[in-house]
């Protein structure tokens, strides 16, 4: 892990009511930071908050104290797609990236206090791989290094059900990691179970699979998923319509996902550290 | 269709492997179902399959020596089955003159060998059979349609021949040889001779009843030497016309007097010769049934040359295909 990777941050444009003291805005009040408001004492019964100027100010005599906002903390869950299509391994091993991406955020959780969950899902929600919400660093560690061991090998996307079944409660950060090239059933079901929550779609996309294929030559490829195998002579009109069809479809469940989550982040060959803590921070530019 | 090595054919069922295994090396991809689906890539696929099918199975086909079998067609045509009966006696070697031949000239019996040999060549159809006689009648070649064999016994008659000329048993052998021939036809005996002996009464009378029994074209090609009778001339009268005198014209009236079609010709030249030997060509001309054989035909040539096509095309598309990989190594490092 390298030190731009160490900077990434994220921030989240809603309140917590999580009790714990963290570094998000939350709904709470407390003594110290942002002041928020001045209350009566009977209402905040902490006199070393006591506003002076505003008590002697006040017509009706009453002492007042000043509150602050009160960080807390958040939940942050990771959702990683291992099905089987994440195996394509062209310039890129996307599980490496997908573990990269959530050792960065693992990082970034133990540094500001908040939780981390990390729950990988293809067709059920993947329970040898599963980690539930901790503050543990050995916990994050330890699940991140069995994600990125794991060698993707069953077809579909289905357990985002699941997963999101079991991240429901309270409002989470939750970062969606998959190459969605999921039927657009997959994405409603992901949008409506996750909808609740602050959701960071991020798609890991590799150049070879799409922008960099051949003009003219003879692909033999095999579905990773399906295992069925398709010869398929390449020419520039076929690429063109090909590269039309996945944009069709890239746009469709981006429709989907775009009525409940944030913007979707794009991992093209590499991730792109400073603009991805940049989409975090401030939303996509 | 034969097979030299026939248990090689049971590698045949590899050649249905490329309907069901992918031979070629393959990518993995994330989602096919996105790729458009197109006609000229399943074309390609089908073709190339069919390629791996065609390689493997001309291949096996070629091992195991695949082969037409030897086969007799049947044909009907224009000819005859006919037998040749040359005269061996030692006069034939000399020239029409009746010299021993020097220098440019030709003996009767090389003539009638060059010219016999062009017919035998000329006459496509024909089954030739070859008998000789001097002092006895020799079986050379039975009626067959192999022409080398008769042309060699042509190429034969040269050799210096024997002191007499019986024609009556030599008849009596071209006439057996006919008896053997089995096939249907019309049948003729071509006699070349350059002067004959007598033919006794007794065999006279059986080559009368031999002749009756069988329809069967008699030619006498008279190779007359220059000073001899003619066999057509009447003797003078006074002359002495016996039988002992003038053989030839004596055997001319004996073969008229047979009852069957035949034609005499006497040649004191090889332009004669020739003539008389393409009247017998146009005389010969009834429909016959003749054998074609085709002799075995190897086919494993065009079976290795049908999988080496298939093989061109499979390598074609080895060379045109493309892999998602990176030329370079991974560029993602972690």
């Amino acid at each position: 892990m390298n030190d731009t990777q160490r900077d990434l941050a994220y921030a989240i444009p809603w309140r917590t009511s999580s009790v714990r003291m963290g570094a998000h805005k939350s709904y709470l009040s407390g003594g110290a930071g942002l002041f928020r408001d001045i209350v009566p004492l009977t209402t905040y019964p902490d006199p070393r908050r006591l506003a002076i100027r505003a008590s002697l100010n006040d017509p009706f005599e009453r002492l007042l104290v000043r509150r602050a906002e009160q960080l807390s903390t958040i939940d942050v869950a990771v959702l990683v797609d291992v099905s089987a299509s994440i195996s394509f391994e062209g310039r890129i091993n996307k599980i490496a990236i997908a573990s990269d991406l959530a050792e960065a955020l693992a990082v970034c959780t133990e540094r500001t206090g908040d939780t981390f969950a990390l729950l990988p899902f293809d067709d059920k929600l993947r329970q040898d791989l599963v980690l539930w919400r901790t503050l543990s660093r050995a916990a994050h560690r330890g699940a991140i290094e069995s994600l990125r061991r794991t060698i993707p090998h069953r077809a579909g996307s289905e357990g985002i059900a699941e997963a999101g079944a079991a991240i429901a409660g309270s409002r989470k950060l939750v970062f969606l990691i998959s190459d969605f090239l999921w039927s657009e059933e997959t994405a409603r079901t992901a949008a409506d179970v996750l909808s609740f929550h602050d959701v960071v779609p991020v798609e890991l996309r590799d150049s070879l699979e799409l922008e960099d294929l051949p003009r003219w030559g003879l692909l033999n490829l095999r579905d990773l998923e399906t295992g069925r195998q398709r010869l398929i002579a390449m020419r520039p009109s076929l690429k063109a319509r090909w590269l039309e069809l996945r944009r069709e479809q890239r746009d469709r469940i981006t429709r989907v996902l775009d009525a409940t989550s944030r913007e979707m982040f794009t991992i093209r060959d590499d991730i792109d550290w400073m603009r991805l803590t940049a989409h975090l921070l401030y939303g996509a530019t | 269709m034969i097979f030299t090595n026939p248990l090689w054919l049971y590698l045949m069922p590899l050649a249905l492997v490329p309907f069901f295994l992918a031979l070629q090396k393959q990518d993995g991809y994330p989602a096919l179902q996105f790729v458009p689906l197109d006609r000229l890539s399943q074309g390609v696929t089908w073709a190339l399959r069919t390629a791996g099918a065609v390689a493997i199975g001309g291949l096996v086909l070629g091992v195991s020596g695949i082969a037409l079998r030897e086969r007799v067609i049947q044909r009907f045509g224009q000819g005859a089955h006919i037998v040749l009966l040359i005269d061996r006696s030692s006069s034939m070697n000399d020239t029409f003159a009746g010299r021993q031949p020097s220098g440019e000239e030709e003996s009767k019996s090389a003539a009638a060998k060059r010219l016999l040999k062009d017919f035998v060549i000329e006459r496509k159809h024909d089954r030739f059979g070859v008998a000789e006689f001097s002092t006895a009648p020799m079986h050379v070649v039975p009626i067959t349609d192999h022409k080398g064999i008769v042309l060699n016994a042509i190429d034969a008659i040269d050799r210096p021949g024997l002191a007499f000329t019986d024609v009556g048993r030599g008849l009596g052998m071209g006439l057996s040889m006919i008896d053997e021939d089995v096939l249907p036809g019309s049948r003729a005996i071509v006699l070349v001779s350059d002067g004959v002996a007598v033919v006794g009464r007794r065999v006279q009378e059986s080559l009368r009843t031999e002749f009756a029994r069988r329809p069967v074209h008699l030619y006498f090609l008279y190779l007359r030497t220059e000073g001899s009778n003619s066999m057509f001339a009447t003797p003078p009268p006074g002359a002495e016309d016996t039988p002992q005198a003038l053989p030839e014209r004596h055997l001319n009236i004996f073969f008229e007097s047979l009852r069957i079609p035949y034609h005499a010709y006497e040649a004191e030249n090889a332009e004669a010769v020739k003539a008389a030997i393409a009247d017998i060509g146009k005389l010969e001309q009834t429909p016959i049934v003749y054998t074609e054989r085709t002799p075995q035909y190897d086919l494993s040539r065009w079976a290795y040359a049908l999988a080496a096509i298939a093989l061109a095309l499979l390598l074609a598309a080895k060379l045109c295909a493309r892999t998602l990989k990176p030329s370079w190594g991974n560029a993602h490092v972690s």
